[in-house]
């Protein structure tokens, strides 16, 4: 895309003037005169081809047709697209077009929506002058997603661009020449790739459509619903097209240039759709017929779960709640709510805990990591949320992503890198374990200008080093120089201590490197930092964030326009969960808890006491339920035993609650020991508003009726409250958000703008010791690395999210089981070949294991090893380190050593000896 | 026999084309010459004056090529097209074999003028002989000297890199072979940008034929006024080399001065017609260009004579064509090269040469229909100049041609069923069936 040009240029299009900006194209020129200039591979999204040739047009002054889609406007240029010979040119290309074209559009998906048949209709005259026989593309098999028919495609390319140019995959490409021409993989093999769905979406005939729902649907009978992605937190615009007589979600569609994502999706948002119709979802609630909490078995409650009706089981869980805040007082009642929810039920939820319960326990799963970000960064900032949009992201000079996998966590986010580095020549730094590698899926450290590969685990170190970096080469944005002087000595002689003997020693990169990143982020004229959890769930994650605040503060990113310090969060809420306060130690809004002010204004909002007692993070209440002190939890969409490590404890403090509500979609492993389980609605069948991590709040509508018995999340918090006696009545969610803009104004119009007050603040109050102390800390301790052991990384797929995306079939298609992914060199050294299987083993020889299948994967760091969480089966938990973060009780526990060793191949599990899949 | 400049030393007995019998002929004399006496800008300035045209096939001056680079450029490339594919010209292969250093000497006289520290020399996937020579020269020259660093010890330093095709007649257009070199799917770029403000990795780039640059170290040494004595001056000066093919005598390359005739080159250097039947058609500058008759012997073969005529000087590659041949076949044998060679980026090259195969085809076979000759005419049109890239001009050549030239032999098929070679009567074609995809696996 062209740099934004101030000049306009005014010319003429079929006798209409237009001024446009430099720099534009005639056929966007002439859009915004009104006239429509016909075309096929012209698209926004992409730089211009000219190959359809449909949209020539007559330029006075030049002798030859020209194609508007990539000629640029010019002052006083005298454009005719309608002219006898224009029309004629135009014509005679549709003729050609159709020529070949198998007019099968009765049976074509993309039928009613086919910018060929639209088209035909204005620049064709029926007769059909070709009478051979129409070519005939041998059918050959592509992929179980996508289909391919090619004797409908018009070789406009625009998907081979897209996947080219937008996602950097260059998974299709065209084959053949001349008339044969096709759009084929390397070698004609299985399409792999990260089935984004862009190639089916912009195709402009049905050449490429859906496999999924193949025959299923004629566009126009579909209900369309715009909403918002629940899978991440990027925050992406879709359409659920539903079919309202059978209450189904058919197909997910975007619109190019709309939403924070301008159109695009990743696998999770295209072909992850089918969790909400998935065929495990709850039909209604359970609970336990004895229905006696008071009796525990040796291993969850006693009884089996049967099928209740909705008001006996929000009496039972009324009475309960009742009878254990009778006898043990409100705080030993906990709740968590989940980050996938909204924020009215965020809202809710901690509402009905604090005001209804009467307890401080309310929590959320951005715990996980994301508390780290809210805690470090409100005290400097004002809130947790990136303080570059988007749009600062693709017009960035530098750009430095550390501890994040982009592609496989933020996907859309990361497309915003790619656009910035493809087509803007932004430089970008990496920071990270992982190395360079050509494959079917983005890696983001293939596009780096200044790669910073480190060791597992030190990512931390690195953000430590960048600020002694910036400090002692003289890289300090004047302004903070002369503002704070005193902080700034204070961080100089906090890194003193650090020396880069010890940083090469500890990270693996060479001290130059990262002076360079240093330097190249403190005098860009436009900088960006993105962290994700290799900062924020790793060991030492609090402190590291505040390190990269500190680098951000002295490399003047908060102070330049259009420069920041991003968090990526991975869940779609984590943001706004928080700052609804569902946090023990925020009210909504992000207002401490202890912050006497802010507790009246709440008590006189809300006409009620808040509890008093401090509240417990969900780490917390895990251990206090242990210990006997918390008896019931109440959990609404989370699954701790399903995701949390074995030594952490869960288990033991699940079996001694006295009552353990479970309110979710599906019957999670946490709900089978559960007392009662309510069935939730998804993101599909209610309406919100989510808030990306940019801090944008987006409404998500309703597209089809709660499946089943289930409720939204928001109108069980409400029955329950009545139930209790203190009725939260709303009548619709918007009512809710109403009342969150009224208790915290302008919070859905908040920017997502530094607070420079907060930073003044925080600059004068830097404590020296906690600042020395927080540099001087040692790095995240690997040990001494036993022989033949690897380090163990837990991370994300880009085809996963968390353990919700396993309900969604087709997802689970494209990645049905986990494989270890070991650098090829190890595997050499172990003997392995792809897809053997091994045994993964603690380091002290614990019996419980995993068994995978292995893949050979160049981007491994040679002594490590990486499997993806969401097939977190029982023995995998067994295998990681567990701590908690002593300030943010952020739970750490995705990496760990272990020993892998060849298994027998009878011990390899049918599930994953059939995933031919990649891991 | 009128001077030759390029198949001078072809000439010599004995002459192997080694770095050392180059040499001896005043081989890269040219190049100290240069390197002691002319600034980069006067060598563009002696090449502008000497009124030398690309012989690649557009005909377009050469130091007015190199003088469109942009002056604030920092890296600058050169390409030696090498890519030799055209039907009927074989001139490049001849020049890149016997005598190779002639050719890299003129690269490197091109790369210090346009400022380029670094060349390619694109050479045709097929040529796999050829390719090897050309790549023991290369050697031969940076053993000497003549290539790398601090050339003949002066502060002027050139990479010359050989990078074969892969079979693509498409490569041959400049655009589309910087696409290839690049490593990408060898399809032309639109223009505008081009190549020399947008070429190879996008920075300005000036694209040369072999003949082109083999000229340059002649003119060099011997000087403007020498080269622009001979030929057809002032549009057309110096020498042309010749690819004779078809129905002659002695087929073959002949270098002969600009502005010499057809006539003189078909009947007396190639040896006139095989067996003496009548010339019935000839193609003047290789299958791009429009039939020419024996009414057009004795046009000029310079490069503004045979555009007059109607067609053009092209590649050089002159196919002769007597009273056996019927045209309607000659047509549908050019369609089905450029039908199989079509890259297939845009529309109406992709799919028109396709469709004017099929006409021509069933012309030919006695299953024409009236309207045929109307279809044909309209195609071209809608082909002609809408096109990313010359090929689609270059398609619809031979079809216009042979009906402007030959419509009573198209009548005759379409009507009576009547053809010269047979073919309408026999309902049937020596062309195989092209209703058959051809599928190939790769790029």
């Amino acid at each position: 895309m062209p740099e934004p040009a101030t000049a306009t240029v005014t010319l003429t299009i079929d006798g209409k003037s237009v001024t446009v900006e430099k720099g534009t194209y005639v056929i966007d020129a002439a859009r915004a005169a009104g006239v429509h200039i016909p075309f096929f591979c012209s698209h926004v999204k992409l730089t211009p081809d000219a190959n359809c040739r449909m949209c020539l047009v007559e330029v006075e002054k030049m002798p030859k047709l020209q194609t508007s889609c990539n000629l640029p406007v010019a002052e006083g240029m005298v454009v005719r697209s309608a002219s006898e010979k224009a029309v004629q040119a135009q014509e005679g290309v549709m003729e050609f077009l159709l020529s070949n074209h198998p007019l099968d559009c009765p049976l074509c998906d993309q039928g009613g929506e086919c910018e060929l048949q639209d088209r035909a209709h204005n620049y064709s005259d029926n007769a059909n002058r070709f009478t051979e026989p129409r070519r005939a593309p041998e059918k050959r098999y592509f992929s179980p997603f996508i289909e391919r028919e090619m004797s409908r495609c018009i070789t406009c390319m625009r998907c081979t661009r897209y996947c080219d140019e937008i996602l950097d995959v260059k998974a299709i490409v065209a084959v053949n020449r001349s008339d044969r021409v096709e759009i084929s993989t390397f070698m004609d093999r299985e399409l792999d790739c990260e089935f984004c769905g862009g190639c089916i979406q912009i195709c402009p005939v049905g050449a490429f459509t859906s496999r999924v729902v193949l025959y299923d649907y004629r566009p126009w009978q579909l209900k369309k619903t715009e909403t918002i992605c629940g899978y991440c937190a990027d925050g992406c615009s879709l359409r659920l097209e539903s079919k309202v007589t059978e209450n189904q979600v058919i197909r997910v569609t975007s619109d190019w240039e709309k939403g924070r994502n301008l159109g695009d999706l990743c696998a999770k948002g295209y072909f992850g759709y089918h969790v909400v119709n998935s065929p495990d979802r709850l039909p209604g609630p359970l609970m336990r017929d004895n229905g006696a909490p008071a009796v525990r078995p040796p291993d969850g409650p006693a009884g089996h779960l049967t099928a209740w009706p909705w008001i006996e089981a929000i009496e039972r869980a009324s009475q309960q709640l009742t009878e254990i805040k009778r006898r043990h007082g409100p705080e030993a009642i906990g709740g968590v709510i989940s980050a996938r929810c909204t924020n009215e039920e965020a809202y809710l939820f901690q509402k009905l805990m604090r005001l209804a319960v009467g307890t401080p326990h309310v929590d959320s799963s951005s715990r996980d990591g994301h508390l780290n970000t809210v805690r470090a960064l409100r005290p400097i900032v004002g809130h947790g949320r990136m303080t570059a949009p988007y749009e600062a992201i693709t017009a960035a000079r530098v750009i430095m992503v550390i501890g994040a996998d982009i592609t496989e966590t933020n996907p859309i986010t990361g497309l915003r890198i790619k656009a910035a580095v493809r087509h803007r020549g932004a430089a970008l730094i990496t920071v990270g374990p992982y190395l360079k590698e050509i494959g079917p899926i983005s890696n983001i450290v293939n596009l780096a200008t200044l790669p910073l590969t480190v060791r597992p685990g030190t990512e931390a170190l690195i953000a430590r080093a960048l600020v002694k970096a910036v400090v002692e080469e003289n890289l300090v944005e004047p302004s903070i120089t002369a503002e704070a002087p005193a902080y700034v000595q204070r961080i100089r002689a906090a890194v003193a201590p650090l020396t880069w003997t010890s940083i090469e020693a500890q990270t693996g990169q060479a001290a130059g490197a990262i002076k360079e990143a240093a330097r190249q982020l403190a005098t860009a004229e436009r900088a960006v930092i993105l962290f994700g959890q290799g900062i924020t769930r790793q060991a030492g994650g609090y402190d590291a964030v505040l390190t990269l605040a500190d680098l951000a503060i002295l490399t003047g990113l908060y102070a330049k326009e259009g420069s920041g310090l991003n968090p990526l969060c991975e869940e779609n809420n984590e943001m706004g969960v928080v700052e609804m306060g569902a946090a023990p130690e925020y009210l909504p809004g992000l207002i401490e808890v202890q912050d006497a002010a802010g507790r009246q204004r709440f008590r006189e909002l809300w006409k009620e006491e808040l509890p008093a007692a401090a509240g417990w993070s969900l780490v917390e209440m895990l251990e206090q339920a242990r210990r006997g002190r918390l008896k019931a939890l109440y959990l609404v969409g989370e699954d701790p035993l399903g995701s949390l490590p074995a030594s952490s404890g869960v288990r033991e403090a699940l079996r001694s609650l006295d009552l353990l509500i479970c309110q979710d979609p599906f019957l999670t492993e946490t709900g089978k020991m559960a007392h009662i389980v309510l069935p939730a609605s998804t993101f599909a069948e209610k309406e919100g508003t989510f808030t990306n991590h940019e801090g944008r709040v987006q409404r998500v509508r309703r597209a089809i009726e709660p499946v089943g018995e289930s409720l939204p999340d928001w109108e069980i918090f409400s029955q329950l409250a009545g139930a209790l006696g203190y009725p939260l009545e709303y009548a619709s969610a918007t009512e809710i958000t109403d009342e969150i803009n009224r208790v915290v104004p302008s919070y859905a119009t908040a920017g997502s703008h530094p607070d420079p007050d907060a930073i003044r603040r925080y600059l004068s109050g830097v404590d020296e010791a906690a600042c020395s102390a927080r540099y001087r800390a040692a790095a995240p301790s690997l040990g001494k690395a036993p022989a033949a052991t690897l380090r163990l990384i837990i991370g994300q797929s880009l085809f996963h999210s968390g353990k919700l995306s396993r309900r969604a079939v087709e997802l689970d298609k494209i990645e049905p089981a986990g494989r270890l992914q070991l650098n090829p060199g190890d595997a050499e050294r172990l003997g392995l070949e792809e897809g053997d299987p091994v045994r993964v083993r603690p380091v002290d020889g614990q019996a419980a294991e995993i068994v995978a299948p292995i893949a050979r994967r160049a981007k491994i760091p040679p002594g490590s090893c990486r499997f993806h969480g969401h097939f977190a089966e029982a023995g995998l938990r067994h295998l990681v380190d567990w701590s908690v973060d002593p300030v943010t009780h952020v739970p750490y526990f995705r990496s760990g050593r272990v020993v892998v060793e060849r298994a027998a191949v009878a011990a390899v599990g049918a599930d994953q000896s059939t995933s031919k899949r990649r891991a | 026999m009128a001077e030759t400049i390029i198949f001078r030393n072809k000439e010599l007995p004995g002459y192997t084309g080694s770095l050392a019998d180059y040499e001896k002929q005043e081989g890269y004399q040219a190049l100290r010459l240069m390197l002691e006496k002319y600034p980069p800008e006067e060598v563009i300035d002696l090449i502008k004056r000497s009124g030398l045209r690309g012989r690649g096939g557009a005909g377009f001056p050469t130091g007015m090529k190199w003088s469109f680079l942009p002056k604030d450029r920092t890296v600058t490339y050169l390409c030696c097209n090498a890519d030799e594919s055209e039907p009927g010209t074989f001139k490049d292969r001849e020049i890149m074999t016997v005598d190779p250093h002639q050719m890299i000497e003129g690269i490197i006289i091109a790369s210090y003028a346009i400022g380029a520290r670094m060349a390619f020399i694109y050479t045709r996937g097929e040529f796999a002989k050829e390719a090897g020579i050309v790549e023991r020269a290369i050697r031969d020259a940076y053993a000497a000297g003549y290539l790398g660093r601090n050339i003949l010890g002066k502060e002027f330093h050139l990479e010359l890199y050989q990078y074969r095709g892969a079979g693509a007649y498409i490569c041959g257009e400049e655009t589309a072979l910087l696409e290839s070199i690049e490593g990408k799917r060898g399809l032309p770029r639109s223009k505008p940008p081009f190549p020399a403000v947008y070429g190879l990795y996008g920075k300005p780039t000036v694209v040369n034929n072999v003949e082109t640059l083999a000229n340059l170290p002649h003119i060099l040494r011997r000087g403007v006024e020498w080269y622009t004595a001979i030929g057809s001056p002032p549009k057309s000066p110096g020498t042309r080399v010749f690819s004779v093919s078809g129905h002659v005598k002695r087929p073959g390359n002949y270098e002969v001065p600009m502005g010499t005739t057809f006539r003189e080159l078909i009947f007396n250097l190639a040896g006139g017609m095989k067996h003496d039947r009548p010339l019935k058609a000839f193609i003047p500058g290789g299958a791009s260009a429009a039939f020419f008759t024996p009414a057009h012997l004795d046009v000029k073969m310079d490069f503004d004579e045979v555009a007059k005529a109607g067609s053009m000087l092209g590649s050089g590659g002159v196919t002769i064509m007597d009273d056996s041949v019927c045209m309607i076949w000659a047509a549908a044998n050019l369609l089905q090269f450029f039908h199989h060679e079509s890259c297939g980026k845009c529309t109406p090259c992709r799919e028109g040469s396709n469709w004017l195969l099929r006409i021509l085809q069933r012309i030919e076979r006695g299953h024409g229909q009236p309207s045929d000759l109307e279809l044909l005419t309209t195609l071209c049109g809608n082909i002609g100049g809408r096109t990313v890239c010359a090929f689609g001009d270059a398609e619809i050549a031979p079809v216009l041609s042979t009906i402007q030239h030959f419509r009573d032999e198209y009548e005759a098929h379409i009507h009576r069923r009547e053809c010269i070679m047979g073919h309408a009567q026999q309902q049937g074609s020596l062309l195989s069936d092209v209703a058959q995809p051809i599928t190939f696996v790769g790029h």
